[in-house]
């Protein structure tokens, strides 16, 4: 990204790293593993397998 | 994703097998197809987009679509139907994976269904080779992870129909396409998987558990949540309504200005149109600075008397000596400390003089109250003339609100009078098409109405949501599991509404990002200083030229359309290649390499513009193929494309009726080569010119 982009992202408001990197541990962690496993096969198939493990990424770290 | 090889077998007009292979290099980047018009250079194209997406993927202007296998091959099939078939192979790279891809439609499938294909996806990773599981559904899905349909229109096109990028109707498009590129449509699609699916679960094993407080609550916020989607539906059907209406409202504006009768008068009308909708814009910006002014400056009116008080106030204590302090703390401290007074009299301890002078101690200010007061005397002094200053502010844009308001309402006038006097025409014709007109204006009205009280509803519903959420959320319960389910529950949902507003942060910046990159790009092309190329915020592209010091958006013809279109695609598959080099934000949310395979890209653009595009569009996109005739190529495109160009091919045609105008032969580089080549059969051969 440009100097000039960096500069226009402290305009739009707090970035997305930013918000990302002010979240806490817990919820980065929750959301790394989500995205992980979204960035998996999209298909209609495997949609309830990635649902089942994105619930399970959850129970794992909120008990 | 970077193409590697097409083979192509029995495809339209391709008979047998035939292959292209495609430039990949840093700098020699450019495929170059030569073929005359009607030799098959749409049919290249859509055999790629046939390979990718089948017959969805097809462009709109194919004939008879579900004729996919060979005409001459599938009438000489006289076996098995299942063993004729046309088949699209296409070889690319995605990330660090190469992938083959192989759809196939046989003569029997064509005859019951053509969209039924057989395709296979297959990898090689780390020497290994893979080859994807699944349905031919699931297998299309996979694809559509590495190559979203949805971007397709954006980078396979066909340049001479290209306006559609700058229509209103093709927002929600631009910002899909957009998102895909730059890979926002994870975050998307993880938010909404998050919302739908994953918090559904958690509510389900919260409620199975839970005490009936919790059991109303959960209740409520479902009712809350399903009001919020009607109301959101409500306002997306009204919206596909309203844009279907104004483009009906501009068919019928086009009759009217075609309409020798009308035509002066629809004329003025649509530039009255025009301004209207500016003034509404300024109107909506003075509001906006009205209201800035009233909460920055009228305070200053409303204090004025206060600050007058405050003044004589200061003034009368200042002549009566009492400010600023002529004798401060320190000063008393310091006498009684050195048990002396100033007159060299003792002041001894527990004396009377003692006393005297520490009951001075106590009514005397220290060094911090002149301090106050020169304060006081700076503020009051700098608030002398504010008031004056803030009522002319208001008074100044006041008037010019009320300027704005007196223009409007007469443009407004005129054009109801120019609306009567169409209507009043003898003409049936013109008054069917006026009175359509105004049918189709009043139920945009009605939609308009509708979208604001749905957009009320949603604030009304999004504020009961997250009054229940918060409920939800601090309502604790007795049982074990329901509690861990609430604060599973609480999870979910905060980590959805972190994704959306990271989504909306990438999305303003991306677009922020994507107006520079266009600004430029459109510069480098377009020679009118004034005009400038932009995407507005609700994703539409526009034209603007400097008129006055005002940018407005600007008349265009289809070439300038064109233009601002390619500089658009150029600037996102720059921006897309850009990001993908990039640290992302987390993984997985990065943009991606795309090629740009363009069928006829010069068609409609005069001589200069055709220099820039050819010269712009090989440095930004990573990879570039050209379908073109041999006419568009010569100049300043062979010019440009030519130190670029690493695979070069020519369609040539082989049958006996060849269309008209076609020479011969054409002359590609050094070569002279037969662009008719007279046989039995009809078909369309790829010729490598070397």
């Amino acid at each position: 990204m440009s100097e000039q982009s960096q500069d226009r992202r402290t305009q739009t408001g707090q970035s997305a790293s930013e918000m990302f990197r002010h979240a806490n541990a817990v919820e980065r962690e929750i959301i790394e593993a989500i995205l992980h496993e979204e960035r998996q096969v999209m298909h209609q198939k495997h949609r309830t397998k990635i649902f089942d493990n994105i619930v399970g990424i959850i129970k794992d770290r909120v008990q | 994703m970077k193409l590697r090889r097409l083979v192509i077998r029995d495809f339209r007009p391709f008979q047998g097998t035939q292959e292209i292979l495609f430039s990949h290099g840093k700098t020699r980047n450019v495929t170059v197809v030569h073929a005359e018009n009607g030799l098959g250079k749409t049919a290249l194209l859509n055999a790629l987009l046939w390979g990718f997406f089948g017959k969805d993927g097809l462009t709109k202007d194919i004939e008879k679509p579900d004729r996919i296998i060979n005409e001459v091959t599938a009438s000489q099939a006289n076996g098995d139907p299942a063993d004729t078939f046309a088949e699209v192979v296409i070889h690319f790279d995605h990330e660090d994976d190469e992938y083959t891809l192989r759809r196939r439609l046989t003569l029997a499938n064509q005859r019951s269904d053509a969209s039924k294909t057989d395709l296979r996806l297959e990898y090689k990773r780390g020497g290994q080779l893979y080859a994807e599981k699944g349905t031919p559904t699931e297998v299309q899905n996979r694809v559509s992870t590495i190559l979203p349909q949805g971007i397709s229109p954006y980078l396979f096109f066909n340049g001479e129909r290209m306006n559609y990028l700058g229509s209103a109707e093709n927002r929600d498009d631009v910002r899909n396409a957009i998102h895909q590129m730059l890979g926002l449509n994870l975050l998307q699609r993880t938010i909404e998987d998050l919302e739908k699916e994953v918090a559904s679960r958690f509510k389900r094993e919260l409620r199975e558990d839970a005490d009936e407080e919790m059991q109303r609550l959960l209740d409520d916020l479902e009712k809350a949540q399903k009001q919020r989607e009607d109301a959101k539906r409500s306002i997306e059907l009204s919206d596909q309504e309203v844009q279907a209406l104004e483009k009906e409202i501009r068919t019928i504006s086009d009759n009217l200005e075609a309409n020798r009768e009308t035509r002066e008068l629809q004329r003025e009308r649509k530039g009255l149109e025009d301004e209207v909708r500016k003034i509404e814009v300024a109107i909506g910006d003075s509001e906006k600075g009205l209201k800035r002014l009233i909460s920055e400056e009228a305070c200053f009116l409303f204090t004025e008397d206060l600050f007058r008080e405050g003044r004589a106030i200061t003034s009368r204590l200042r002549s009566e000596g009492r400010i600023p302090a002529r004798v401060l703390k320190d000063f008393i401290q310091d006498l009684l400390n050195a048990e002396e007074c100033i007159c060299k009299r003792p002041l001894k301890r527990d004396s009377e003089e003692f006393k005297a002078v520490l009951a001075q101690l106590e009514s005397t200010p220290d060094a911090s109250f002149n301090e106050a007061v020169a304060s006081l005397d700076n503020a009051l002094g700098a608030m002398d003339g504010k008031s004056a200053e803030a009522r002319e502010h208001l008074q100044n844009a006041h008037r010019q609100y009320e300027e704005l308001r007196e223009q409007h309402r007469v443009k407004v006038a005129r054009i109801k009078e120019i609306s009567e006097k169409i209507g009043d025409k003898d003409d049936e014709e013109v008054r069917h098409l006026e009175s359509k007109r105004e049918d189709c204006r009043m139920r945009i009205r009605d939609h308009d109405s509708n979208k604001g009280r749905a957009e009320e509803r949603i604030d009304l519903a999004t504020k009961t949501t997250q009054d229940l959420t918060s409920q939800i959320d601090h309502c604790k319960q007795k049982k074990g599991k329901a509690e861990v389910a609430r604060k599973r529950l609480a999870m979910t949902e905060s980590i959805a509404n972190l994704l959306r507003r990271m989504l909306d942060a990438e999305t303003k910046r991306f677009l922020v990002v994507l107006n520079e990159e266009i600004s430029r790009n459109y510069g480098l092309i377009n020679f009118k200083a004034d005009w400038a190329a932009h995407l507005t915020n609700n994703f539409r592209l526009e034209i603007r030229k400097t008129v006055g010091g005002d940018l407005i958006e600007a008349a265009k013809s289809t070439g300038e359309n064109q233009i601002a279109a390619f500089a658009f695609i150029g600037s996102l598959v720059a921006l897309a290649k850009r990001l993908d080099e990039e640290a992302p934000i987390i993984k997985g949310i990065q943009g991606g390499e795309f090629p740009l395979v363009m069928d006829s890209p010069f068609g409609n653009l005069g001589e200069g513009y055709r220099d820039a595009v050819a010269r712009m569009l090989p440095e930004l996109a990573p990879q570039v193929v050209v379908l073109v005739s041999p006419t568009q190529w010569k100049g300043e495109v062979e010019r440009n494309l030519s130190p670029r160009t690493d695979k070069r091919y020519l369609l040539q045609y082989h049958g006996s009726k060849p269309p008209q105008n076609i020479a011969q032969t054409v002359t590609l580089g050094s070569s002279e080569i037969d662009q008719i080549v007279v046989s039995e059969h009809e078909k369309t051969q790829i010729v490598e010119v070397s």
